[in-house]
């Protein structure tokens, strides 16, 4: 890939980026790797019955693959790195990464239980929990890595496989403080690598802040239209962008300006993390923040610059919750670092956390609030079984919103103080449903109505609503593999919806795959399917339906 | 002297100061009895119902069903606590209704099944169910039974920097009857935790100080009424809504909330006021007593508890031309956490269910069950306060002595209200002292009626009887109450002045001071303005502000000895908070000092008049912030920060260190 491609692809993510961490990592192409064991293969993808464990093949050149014994590593050498991946493994695979010349990272197949868990360091660090998916789904590892020093270890900095972090600051005194090419190692069954993306991660600081001129107005009920016009802004200068501002102010606005000095052309992202309402702009166009509350969630841009001296303006309104505005920036060859004064953030408060584990033989059940993308559901029940399968379900809309394995429930957020946001957090490898109603009659929109749910002796619960006046039912059974999901129906006539997601792949034998987890339909129903905008929607008649299992 | 003399008079002195020294308490007469806990359960009780085995059902803020079998303890065993259920969120009511029990969640109303009879609950039945928006403070109670059978609820309002109605029908009290069919029945409520009906079927509730609400409360409601908080009129115009109230209708001036519903028809003014800080600071439930006797003597009368106080208060109430209007009074403090839910067992002893998490209490456990039990003993108490044309009949539980009966120093009345606008609660205004021009003792000498010189409609008359005494020479065991005056009840003829007229008198007391806003509370200091000598210098500037749980955002701050300071103090919280710099290790002094402050709290910010309170603030509202100048003291050591709004400055404060 160009340069320029590169760079454009990178502006594209514009929207995709989330923090500072996130800043996209160079892409590698296949030809930055090379075989030095065993044969790799190209192709386009690669199918694995969770199941039976058949393997089936489409060509093409966007992934490598090997089976049995097998090496991949970097054309090139790496010191400070992050790096991610995906992966996919067969039944019986046994596979590991190689960093720094010695860490050796499990990337075997543990997805049945057996130790050691995906993500065990060897010899060192053991995965806190099992996050491994089924056989024959893609795997996401990010890693970020530094080489030893003189009187400093090489670290294992984070770890993160599906999401969830497996290890942070794991230390290793014994690797050679030389820049070595990263390794994968196949030991047993199949392994397929695809998105390789790599960024060298230098402790060089090529964007610096200075000039910083602040102009300060008051505020009331948080906006500068409705301020009493008798007390005139102050202005001044300050050494470091912050919000120690010596003035009187009960509510204020704060609107920094300033220069950015670039020491290499490139595309950076800078992220501002506060608390209250921000802006933040280079040479007059906005590049993160909005117009609205915010405490603490943070929100960047990515911004082409060239060398030299650009301009900035923060701007910042303080809410009811105490000052803070930080500026972070990023990019492809350096660690994010502040562009703020040490003073200007508060230390996030973080507790020890609440969490929850089923210990019980029954289901444990959390009632709460919960994020399910751009909303906050309010009627959501967590269902956590003692053998680590969990799952949410929206009450409101009657739809399962997330299944995860693993530890259970974070709940800080509900029940530490008076737990404002009153949102569980999973804690495990989680995939993510549609959320959308999961009944319907033809031609009729009339949505489901909760009428009750009750449990079994394993305290799961089926629950029942009203459709049309007439009964539907579902039950969310979880088990090693995944869940199974029962339906019942008191009319013929209602349909149930099986699965919505941007790619559904029919495998056959009434198996499907979206990217996250598969589908097993006992055969012989018939499964009718609909393009609904990005989405394929797969629905059964309930009746005929009955049962089917999410695999992950 | 002879020695058997000596001896005699020491004997004398000795047991003359022993029954002087042993002055009986609350304990003596009302003893809480705690229910203990097993550890690992979180028993923050939201609601709470005696059931008819003998067992007390709890479910906790944590969305769990507790049954504790033996609460009681008789024969001295343990209490047994059995989860019956989870998976409810933050479930603040529940109650035992035609053998199932009923838990009012946030977003709805669930009956809990137990189909197979293993004592555990397998099924949940939504039986109603309402739209949220997210916001924690949407708090949803009930259900109590209506005297003609109907499930009473009511719904908190959202906070986003104030109080806010953000999904339908939150502000709200309604109904639902036998087909679950809803009903709205009044409005204007901010934080309605506590909701009663008492024996003559009225609807009464307890509201706690915020915005539009100057100080705690409790209000009869009937249907259609509007009591005071404007955010749930959003929802006046359903069909179903009996207010006819809008937004528009709702006045902002200050004035007190009684003018106000004078004005403007559907505004209910509360039937007793519970002045903040005195009578508590959060009212959270509310019973009747109306056991004949076998809680004490104050059958009829109704017992209120407090969150923030961990206390329980007594009211009494009368109705005179069809409106309420009684006292409220001080019974029992000292409860292990924050009180939440009072229920009454059996024997008619007191349950208290509480949780303090999120809000600070002054009792210091995160959660609690006790047990409240008369001794039998009757405590020597003003047993009500209830009003005559003329002013104020006070009736006690013993004979008085006549002599301090009619003395009438024995007696201090102040009169006093508070604005009614949307700040958040209020200081007391146009405080009065109350003169005394007759007084008659009854001839059973267990009644006194009082003729004063005002009687200011919708005021609120605290009442002392501090030089009162008993036969055996005791003083009362609570000597004030605070009766509020919506009606003069002119069924009770005034006193003939002719016989029981006092002699004037002049005030020799100060005044307490009348109507001054604490943004004008003027000391030397409290300096808002950078002095002229220190041409524009500062050489330590501090900022403080507030987090949630009644804390500072810091717990030390620093200055040289000498230097020039200026501290802007933010206050980010939903309550009124202020800042005091005190000398080393007197926060509990002065904090101590600023509770008894009594009526003159308010208007002095808390700041008690003491050499060690060296610089302060005022009053803060909630998201507003105050900048104080000083010169930190001269000599080096560590002093304090302390908040001494009442009920904050045990966890909020922090140390100044002069260097």
């Amino acid at each position: 890939m160009t340069n320029k491609l590169r760079q454009s692809v990178l502006l594209l993510l514009l929207p995709l980026l989330s923090f500072a961490q996130d800043f996209p990592l160079n892409p590698m192409s296949l030809a930055d790797w090379q075989a030095v064991k065993g044969k790799w293969s190209p192709a386009g993808d690669i199918s694995i019955h969770p199941l039976k464990n058949q393997i089936s093949v489409e060509s093409g050149n966007s992934i490598l693959y090997a089976s049995g014994l097998a090496e991949l590593e970097t054309v090139k050498p790496f010191g400070d790195l992050k790096l991610e991946f995906e992966f996919l493994q067969s039944n019986e695979a046994q596979a590991s990464l190689l960093l720094g010349g010695g860490i050796e990272i499990n990337l075997g197949n543990s997805s049945s239980g057996n130790k050691p868990f995906i993500g065990t360091v060897k010899g060192s660090s053991q995965a806190p929990q099992n996050v491994c998916k089924a056989t024959g789904l893609w795997q996401k590892a990010e890693i970020t890595f530094v080489m030893g020093k003189e009187g400093t270890p090489a670290i294992l900095e984070k770890l993160k496989i599906n999401g969830i972090i497996i290890h942070e600051n794991v230390f290793n005194w014994s690797l050679e403080q030389k820049t070595s090419p990263i390794k994968i190692a196949l030991k047993k069954g199949t392994l397929a690598v695809r998105n390789m993306a790599v960024s060298e991660y230098g402790d060089h600081r090529p964007i610096n802040i200075g000039n910083i001129k602040y102009s300060l107005e008051e505020t009331f009920n948080f906006k500068k239209s409705e301020a009493p016009d008798k007390t005139p802004p102050t202005t001044g200068v300050l050494d470091e962008i912050t919000y120690r501002v010596p003035h009187d102010f009960r509510q204020y606005l704060l609107t920094l300006k300033g220069d950015l000095e670039v020491e290499e052309a490139g595309t950076y992202a800078f992220t501002i993390e506060y608390q209250g309402i921000a802006i933040f702009a280079i040479d007059g166009k906005q590049i993160a923040g909005f117009d609205d509350f915010n405490y603490r969630v943070p929100s960047s841009g990515l911004v082409e610059l060239s060398k030299g001296t650009h301009h900035f303006e923060y701007n910042y309104t303080k809410a009811w919750w105490p000052s803070g505005l930080g500026l972070f920036v990023s990019g492809p060859t350096f660690r994010p670092y502040p562009l703020h004064g040490v003073s200007a953030l508060p230390d996030l408060q973080t507790t020890g956390g609440i969490f929850i584990e089923p210990t019980a033989e029954k289901a444990t059940l959390i009632r709460s609030f919960m994020e399910f993308g751009d909303e906050k559901k309010t009627q959501v029940i967590s269902v956590g079984s003692p053998q680590n399968r969990h799952f949410s379900f929206d009450l409101g809309s009657g739809a399962p919103l997330y299944g995860w394995k693993g530890n259970f429930a974070d709940v800080t957020e509900m029940w530490y103080e008076r737990g404002e946001p009153q949102i569980i957090k999973p804690l495990g490898q989680t995939i993510t449903f549609s959320g959308k109603n999961a009944f319907k009659i033809e031609e009729n929109s009339e949505s489901l109505k909760l009428d009750e749910y009750y449990l079994d002796s394993k305290g799961i619960p089926t629950f029942n609503y009203l459709l049309n006046g007439q009964l539907v039912s579902q039950k969310l059974i979880p088990e090693t593999k995944g869940m199974t999901i029962e339906i019942g129906s008191e009319s013929n006539m209602a349909l149930y919806l099986i699965v919505s997601a941007k790619q559904v792949k029919n495998l056959g034998e009434g198996l499907y795959r979206t990217s996250d987890y598969f589908i097993n339909v006992p055969e012989g129903v018939k499964v009718t399917e609909k393009k609904v905008g990005d989405q394929t929607e797969l629905w059964a008649v309930a009746n005929e339906l009955q049962s089917f299992e999410i695999i992950w | 002297m002879k020695l058997r003399n000596i001896t005699f008079i020491i004997l004398l002195i000795f047991s003359l100061s022993n029954a002087f020294s042993q002055a009986l308490t609350e304990d003596d007469y009302y003893q809480i009895v705690t229910i203990p806990t097993p550890e690992g359960v979180e028993l923050e009780v939201g609601g709470m119902v005696l059931m008819p085995d003998g067992s007390l059902a709890a479910c906790t803020r944590r969305g769990e069903v507790w049954k504790v079998d033996n609460p009681y303890m008789f024969g001295g065993g343990k209490p047994v606590f059995t989860k019956i259920a989870e998976g409810l969120h933050e479930p603040l009511g529940l109650n035992y209704i035609d053998g199932k029990l009923w838990a009012t969640q946030r977003g709805e109303v669930t009956i809990l099944h137990d189909d197979n009879s293993d004592g555990q609950i397998d099924r949940f039945q939504q039986y109603y169910q309402w739209p949220l928006s997210g916001n924690y403070h949407q708090y949803s109670y009930g259900p109590e039974i209506t005297k003609d059978g109907k499930k009473l609820f009511t719904l908190n309002l959202d906070w986003i920097g104030h109080g806010a109605s953000q999904t339908k029908w939150r502000g709200w009290m309604f109904t639902l009857d036998d087909e679950g069919k809803m009903e709205p029945w009044a409005t204007g409520l901010r934080s309605p935790a506590g909701f009663m009906v008492n024996d003559e079927g009225d609807i009464f509730y307890a509201e706690n100080q915020g915005d539009w609400v100057g100080s705690g409360r409790v209000t009869h409601l009937e249907k259609g009424d509007f009591a005071g908080n404007p955010a749930g009129l959003k929802w006046a115009d359903d069909p179903t809504s009996p207010v006819k109230l809008r937004t528009e209708d709702i006045p902002d001036t200050g004035q007190p909330l009684f003018e106000a519903a004078q004005k403007v028809e559907g505004i209910k003014a509360p039937a007793v006021w519970f002045p903040h800080t005195l009578m508590g600071i959060s009212t959270s439930d509310m019973v009747q007593d109306l056991s004949g006797g076998k809680f004490g003597p104050f059958s009829g009368q109704y017992f209120v508890g407090d969150q923030g106080h961990s206390k329980i208060m007594r009211m009494s109430l009368e109705k005179v031309d069809g409106v309420y209007q009684g006292a409220c009074y001080p019974f029992r403090e000292g409860f292990m956490s924050g009180i939440l839910r009072m229920e009454w067992g059996f024997d008619q002893s007191m349950f208290v269910g509480q949780t303090s998490r999120g809000w600070a209490a002054t009792g210091r456990s995160e959660f609690g069950l006790q047990r409240l039990v008369w001794s039998g003993k009757t405590p020597f108490e003003i047993k009500s306060i209830t009003s005559a044309s003329d002013g104020f009949i006070l009736e006690f539980t013993e004979e008085i002595n006549e002599e301090k009966a009619y003395n009438p120093s024995s007696y201090d009345i102040q009169s006093f209200t508070y604005k009614y606008h949307h700040t958040y609660g209020s200081p007391i205004i146009n405080q009065r002292e109350v003169k005394i021009k007759g007084i008659e003792l009854s001839e059973d000498r267990k009644t006194v009626h009082l003729a004063v010189d005002t009687m200011r409609l919708g005021y609120i008359f605290g009442i002392t009887a501090e030089g009162i005494t008993n036969d055996k020479d005791e003083n009362l065991l609570h000597n004030v109450g605070y009766f509020t005056l919506n009606r003069i009840n002119n069924t009770v003829a005034p006193l003939n002045l002719d016989f029981y007229a006092v002699a004037e008198e002049t005030m020799e007391h100060d005044h307490a001071s009348m109507d001054m806003p604490t943004d004008k509370l003027i000391s030397e200091k409290r300096i808002n303005e950078m002095p002229a000598s220190w041409n524009g210098e500062v050489d330590e500037t501090i900022l403080i502000g507030t987090v949630p749980g009644l804390k500072f955002d810091t717990k030390l701050i620093q200055a040289k000895a000498g230097s020039r300071v200026k501290i802007v103090f933010q206050n980010n919280d939903d309550m009124l908070h202020n800042l005091l710099i005190v000398n080393p290790k007197t926060v509990e002094k002065v904090g101590q000092a600023a509770l008894n402050m009594g009526l003159k709290g308010p208007n002095m910010g808390y700041v008690p008049e003491m050499e060690d309170v060296l610089y302060h603030t005022g009053i803060l509202q909630p998201e507003s912030s105050e900048t104080i100048y000083f010169q930190a003291p001269k000599k080096k050591g560590d002093y304090h920060f302390v908040c001494t709004f009442p009920g904050h400055y045990t966890v909020m404060n922090g140390i100044f260190r002069v260097k």
